[in-house]
C-alpha cells in the first residue's frame, strides 16, 4: 500500500498563520503533516508520495527522506490551481494495489485515550467533505479502479472510526485554535510514543529556560529553546511553539504561540493565537500585524555556521571598503552637492531584526542619463558608503538581498520568509528599478541559493560591474 | 494621522483617524495641548478612535500622557468606538484597565456628564 498526501496550497486560516501550506501549521508543537506520517507508520505503509505546491522547499525540508519516521518519502508537484484530484489520474496503476490518500487539510484526530498500536488494514474507508473524498484508505483493487476513473463512489465503505481514528477538518482558525487547546487538555498523550510521559500535563521541551520565579500552570506545552522571564504566569491551556521568548511578567493563558515569536514585557495574552508579530483572535478571524518590538516580534532564526563565517569575514570586509570610500565619498558627494549634480534620494529600508536603515538611492533608470561626476560616483559604489556603514553596525548583511523600502515594498517584506538585507545585492550592477517583481524574484533566488559562494560572486560582480558599466547608457549594467 | 478638535456638549470631543504610533504621536500631542490650552470651557475629553487603523506602544503612552493631563486638570477621558484590531493591543497591554472604554460616542459623552 502507498500514501498520496497533497500538502496543497495554504487555506485563509493558514495564510493567515503566515504558512504557505497548512501542512506545516504546528499541532501541539509539531507540524499537521507529521500526524499524518506517523499513521502511516501505524498503517504499515512504508511508500508515501508528498504532493507539493505553495511552499514545497520547506515541506521538502522538514520531511526529507522520511527516515525519521520509518518511511521512504518521494516528491511530485502539481500546479497550486489544479484539482488535486488530477494527481492520482496521471499514473493510476501506481495506486490500486493499495492506497491512503488525503486530499485536504484535516487532523487525524485518534480516539481512543491510549496511543494506537500498528494495525493490517482490509477493506476500504472514506471520508468525505463537501461532498468530495477528503481522506481515503483502500485496500480493494477494484474499488480503487472505479475511484481512479473518476468516480466518487462510497457504497460499502467503512468509516474511519472503526481503525481508532478520525478525519477531522480544519477549516477555520476557529477550528484551528480549538484543535490546539484540545490537545493540550490531554488529548497529546494519545500521540507520543511509549516511553514519554504527559500525565501531569506539561510538555516541556529540550532547552527552556524557566526562572524560579516564573509560574506554569498545566496543561501547557513549550517547545525547545524557549526562554520564559521572571515573574510570567503561563497556563492553562497554553501552547508555546519553538525559539520563542516570554518576557518579564507577561500572563499568557488559553492561548497558542507559534514558533519564533517574542512575547514583550508585561503583556497580558487570552484566548488568542500570536504568530510572530500577528496578533490573532480566533473567534472572528481579526488579524493585526503589531509592528512593534516592545510588543510583539518575531525571533531571528538561529546562527547558522555559514552565517557566522558571513560575519567573520563580512565585518572586515565592510570595514576595509567605508575606509577606502570615506574621503573619495566626502570630496565627491560635496562636489555633487555643490554642482547640483547630487540626484541622489535618501530612504528608509527595511533592515535586519525588524529595524532600519536610511540608504542612498539613485533615481530609477527612467529618471534620465545621469551627469558624468554622478556617473563616476555611481562606478566606485560610494552611493554603497552608508550601507557598508549598516553592515558595520549590524543592521544590513555585506551581501545579501536589495534592502525593501519601507512603504512601497512592504507587502512583498511580508510575503518574504527569508529576508537577508544586505549592502551588496544582484541590483547594485543596475539600474534602480521599482518594480516589484524583479525584487521579489531576486529575493527568492538569494534565499533559495544563499552560500558564502554565492555571496562572493555577489560582492564581485558587485563592485566591478558597476566599474565595466561606467560607459553604459546610465552607468548601470542592462536590466536582466 | 487625521485629528479634529471639537467641543460637544461641554465636552472636548477628539476625532482621529489614520495611524498613532512613533512618527506620530508627537505632533498628536503638540496639537492637543495647544487646543487644550487655548479652551478653558471643558474639563472632560472624548477620544472617537473609530478611525484609527493601527496603534503601538509609541501611541498607547500618548493616550496615557493625555489621560495624565486630562486628570491633572480635574477632568475624565474616556474612548470611544474602538476598532478591533486597536481594542485587540489594548487587551494584551491590559490598557482596558486604565481607560474606559465606551461602545459609541453619545455613550462617552453621557459618561462624561
Amino acid at each position: 500500500m502507498k500514501a498520496v498526501l497533497q500538502t496543497g496550497s495554504a487555506p485563509a486560516w493558514a495564510h493567515d498563520l503566515g504558512f504557505e501550506t497548512w501542512a506545516l501549521a504546528p499541532v501541539a508543537g509539531r507540524p499537521l503533516l507529521e500526524y499524518w506520517l506517523e499513521l502511516c507508520d501505524l498503517l504499515h505503509i512504508t511508500e508515501v508520495r508528498l504532493v507539493l505546491s505553495d511552499g514545497a522547499q520547506a515541506v521538502e525540508a522538514f520531511a526529507q527522506d522520511g527516515a525519521r519516521w520509518g518511511l521512504k518519502i518521494s516528491y511530485s508537484f502539481l500546479d497550486p490551481d489544479e484539482d488535486p484530484d488530477l494527481f492520482l489520474t496521471r499514473s493510476p496503476e501506481l495506486w490500486t494495489g493499495g492506497l491512503f490518500y488525503l486530499r485536504a487539510p484535516l487532523f487525524p484526530r485518534r480516539l481512543a485515550a491510549a496511543p494506537l498500536a500498528k494495525m493490517n488494514v482490509a477493506g476500504t474507508h472514506l471520508h468525505r467533505e463537501g461532498g468530495r473524498t477528503a481522506c481515503l484508505l483502500s485496500a480493494e483493487p477494484e474499488f480503487l479502479k472505479t475511484f481512479l476513473a473518476g468516480a466518487e463512489l462510497a457504497l460499502g465503505a467503512h468509516d474511519f472510526a472503526e481503525l481508532g481514528f478520525a478525519p477531522e477538518p480544519v477549516a477555520s482558525l476557529q477550528d484551528y485554535f480549538e484543535l490546539n487547546l484540545r490537545m493540550v487538555r490531554g488529548e497529546c498523550a494519545r500521540y507520543v510514543s511509549p516511553g514519554y510521559f504527559f500525565k501531569d500535563g506539561a510538555g516541556i521541551g529540550f532547552n527552556v529556560v524557566i526562572p524560579p520565579a516564573a509560574r506554569l500552570q498545566p496543561p501547557l506545552v513549550i517547545g525547545n529553546n524557549t526562554r520564559l522571564g521572571a515573574l510570567t504566569i503561563i497556563g492553562p491551556d497554553v501552547i508555546i511553539g519553538h525559539r520563542c521568548i516570554v518576557d518579564q511578567q507577561s500572563e499568557l493563558a488559553r492561548c497558542v504561540i507559534l514558533d519564533g515569536t517574542y512575547i514583550g514585557r508585561n503583556l497580558e495574552i487570552h484566548d488568542k493565537i500570536v504568530a510572530g508579530q500577528r496578533l490573532i483572535d480566533p473567534t472572528d478571524g481579526t488579524v493585526a500585524e503589531i509592528e512593534d518590538p516592545w510588543l510583539l516580534a518575531t525571533v531571528p532564526g538561529t546562527l547558522r555556521p555559514a552565517d557566522i563565517l558571513r560575519a567573520v569575514l563580512g565585518w572586515p570586509l565592510a570595514l576595509l571598503l567605508a575606509l577606502l570610500q570615506c574621503i573619495p565619498f566626502l570630496l565627491l558627494g560635496g562636489l555633487l552637492k555643490v554642482t547640483g549634480a547630487w540626484g541622489l534620494g535618501r530612504g528608509a529600508y527595511h533592515a535586519t531584526r525588524q529595524r532600519r536603515a536610511a540608504l542612498l538611492a539613485f533615481p530609477t533608470a527612467a529618471g534620465g542619463r545621469l551627469p558624468t561626476l554622478a556617473r563616476l560616483f555611481r562606478a566606485a559604489s560610494l552611493d554603497l558608503f552608508p550601507a557598508l556603514l549598516h553592515v558595520l553596525a549590524g543592521r544590513l548583511w555585506l551581501c545579501g538581498q536589495e534592502p525593501l523600502r519601507v512603504g512601497s515594498d512592504d507587502a512583498l517584506r511580508r510575503e518574504l520568509k527569508e529576508y537577508f538585507p544586505g549592502a551588496l545585492s544582484y541590483a547594485v550592477p543596475r539600474a534602480e528599478v521599482s518594480d516589484t517583481l524583479i525584487k521579489r524574484v531576486d529575493a527568492l533566488y538569494y534565499a533559495h541559493h544563499r552560500s558564502v559562494a554565492e555571496d562572493t560572486r555577489i560582492l564581485l560582480r558587485a563592485l566591478f560591474g558597476r566599474l565595466a558599466g561606467l560607459f553604459g547608457p546610465n552607468g548601470t549594467e542592462p536590466l536582466p | 494621522m487625521g485629528t479634529t478638535f471639537e467641543i460637544k456638549d461641554g465636552v472636548g470631543l477628539v476625532t482621529m483617524s489614520g495611524s498613532l504610533t512613533a512618527g506620530q504621536v508627537d505632533a498628536f500631542r503638540a496639537e492637543f495641548n495647544e487646543w487644550q490650552k487655548s479652551s478653558e470651557s471643558f474639563r472632560n475629553v472624548v477620544l472617537d478612535c473609530q478611525g484609527i487603523d493601527f496603534m503601538d506602544s509609541s501611541g498607547l503612552g500618548a493616550l496615557i500622557a493625555l489621560l495624565k493631563r486630562v486628570s491633572e486638570r480635574g477632568g475624565d477621558l474616556k474612548l470611544a468606538r474602538l476598532p478591533k484590531k486597536v481594542r485587540m493591543v489594548f487587551e494584551i497591554t491590559r490598557a482596558y484597565k486604565i481607560f474606559q472604554i465606551c461602545d459609541t460616542v453619545e455613550e462617552a459623552l453621557q459618561a462624561c456628564k
